[in-house]
């Protein structure tokens, strides 16, 4: 028997005007039409996944809400999540909840982050969630949806909302709705998940916090020291804060045709981390002149190298994450971390 | 402690963690890319509250941050997160 459902309820005219006009005014949405949470709606998200509304799934800092299976589902439906996407949110929003992934930073920071979810295995393809061409735009409902529900939950439950518990200076767009698959079909290497420690049979959603893909075009390069190391030059910058603050984990996703003439070339994905730990590199004497200079969080021994020296983006090698998503084409993503923030990944499901 | 601009935000977290009346000390903003001299006024600026925070009875302390508003020269568009 289906328990209770605790939430306050709105009476409010039998329109969607009406309901988004109200919602609009309260600050429950992202700034774009809700799907009215009716009980009918929530009732049904909760019995696809046998979910218990009153189950608390964590506390979502900054304000300390209380996420419920309950509120969790209202925020799916209010999204436009269809019933089967609830374990999803509900696994990334636990990955989320773990220490490492300081969604207390994440949230209340000046700096733009936002959560990306990335789903690996089977139900990856079962869902559709977009691995493909155009996998960080829009089209997909599972990506946009998934995606929009964290946000909504961070905001409604966690209390960011912009200018006020969320105070990023300029945010980014990936703050509406941040989730991707991984082309597993198209990568050379273990997918992530796999790589993380995981069965290729097993569903999983890894969540990080990190910038919005800033692209890496290369189409001339036929090797992978060449694809690397236009790479590594986008990623090594004064405006970045992984560049000063650390160790932390960031997101290299490549394109499947980049990944292919890297793979082609015999490099694994640990051979990858070991070049861009090597090349994405900025001299000392550049460094100094801005970007977090003076606020830097790095061994104080490199403070005594020569101005000349080049200081790594990474700190360690496997503080990088690889992962190949996209369609056709010569373009990759570089998706640099908060500066203070690990990777947690997490079977799909309720528990 | 903290700058007037994230006054609200610290009132905000401290509420949260229960603290509904915790004292603040407050700077002007911004402290990021002042020169030290700059530093060294807003610190000295700042002395005599943090002994008040540190010194005066618990209960004049949060009867006077209970209903304490700070003033910033940015508009922020909202209400009091827990009104």
């Amino acid at each position: 028997m289906a328990k209770t459902l605790h939430a306050e309820r709105s009476r409010v005219a039998d329109t969607l005007e009406a309901v988004n006009r109200l919602y609009y005014a309260r600050g429950w949405t992202d700034g774009l039409p809700i799907v009215p949470p009716t009980e009918e709606r929530v009732q049904e998200a909760l019995d696809a996944a046998g979910a218990d509304p009153e189950e608390v799934v964590g506390i979502v800092p900054p304000k300390r809400g209380e996420a419920t299976m309950e509120n969790v589902a209202i925020n799916c439906v209010m999204a436009g999540c269809l019933p089967q996407y609830f374990p999803v949110v509900v696994s990334a929003l636990r990955a989320m909840l773990e220490p490492q992934f300081n969604l207390f930073g994440i949230q209340a920071t000046t700096h733009p982050v936002a959560p990306l979810v990335i789903v690996n295995g089977p139900l990856a393809r079962d869902l559709d969630v977009n691995a493909s061409y155009g996998c960080f735009g829009p089209g997909a409902r599972a990506n946009a949806t998934i995606g929009r529900a964290l946000r909504l939950i961070m905001t409604n439950v966690g209390g960011a909302l912009p200018g006020k518990l969320d105070r990023a200076t300029q945010g980014q767009p990936s703050k509406y709705a941040f989730c991707i698959a991984e082309n597993e079909d198209e990568s050379p290497w273990e997918p992530l998940h796999v790589e993380r420690g995981y069965t290729a049979e097993d569903s999983t959603v890894t969540v990080i916090g990190v910038e919005s893909p800033h692209n890496i075009n290369d189409h001339v390069s036929q090797s992978a020291v060449g694809v690397l190391a236009t790479c590594a030059d986008t990623m090594a910058v004064m405006g970045s804060n992984p560049t000063y603050l650390g160790p932390s984990n960031c997101v290299l996703v490549l394109g499947p045709e980049h990944a292919a003439t890297v793979a082609r070339d015999r490099f694994r994905k640990a051979d990858v981390k070991r070049f861009l730990y090597e090349h994405a590199r900025k001299p000392l004497r550049q460094l100094r002149r801005g970007g977090m200079y003076g606020m830097q969080d790095w061994p104080s021994w490199w403070e005594t190298a020569s101005d000349d020296a080049l200081l790594p983006l990474l700190r360690d090698p496997d503080d990088l994450l690889i992962v190949v998503a996209g369609g056709a084409g010569k373009h990759s993503a570089w998706l640099p971390s908060f500066g203070a923030n690990f990777a947690v990944t997490r079977l799909v499901g309720l528990r | 402690m903290c700058t007037d601009e994230f006054y609200g935000l610290g009132r905000a977290e401290a509420e949260a963690l229960g603290l509904i009346t915790l004292p603040i000390v407050v700077v002007e903003h911004p402290m990021g890319g002042l020169r030290p001299d700059e530093v060294h006024e807003r610190a000295t600026q700042a002395v005599e509250e943090i002994v008040r925070a540190l010194t005066v009875a618990r209960e004049v302390l949060a009867e006077e941050n209970r209903n304490r508003v700070v003033e910033t020269r940015r508009r922020v568009r909202d209400k009091p997160l827990f009104a």
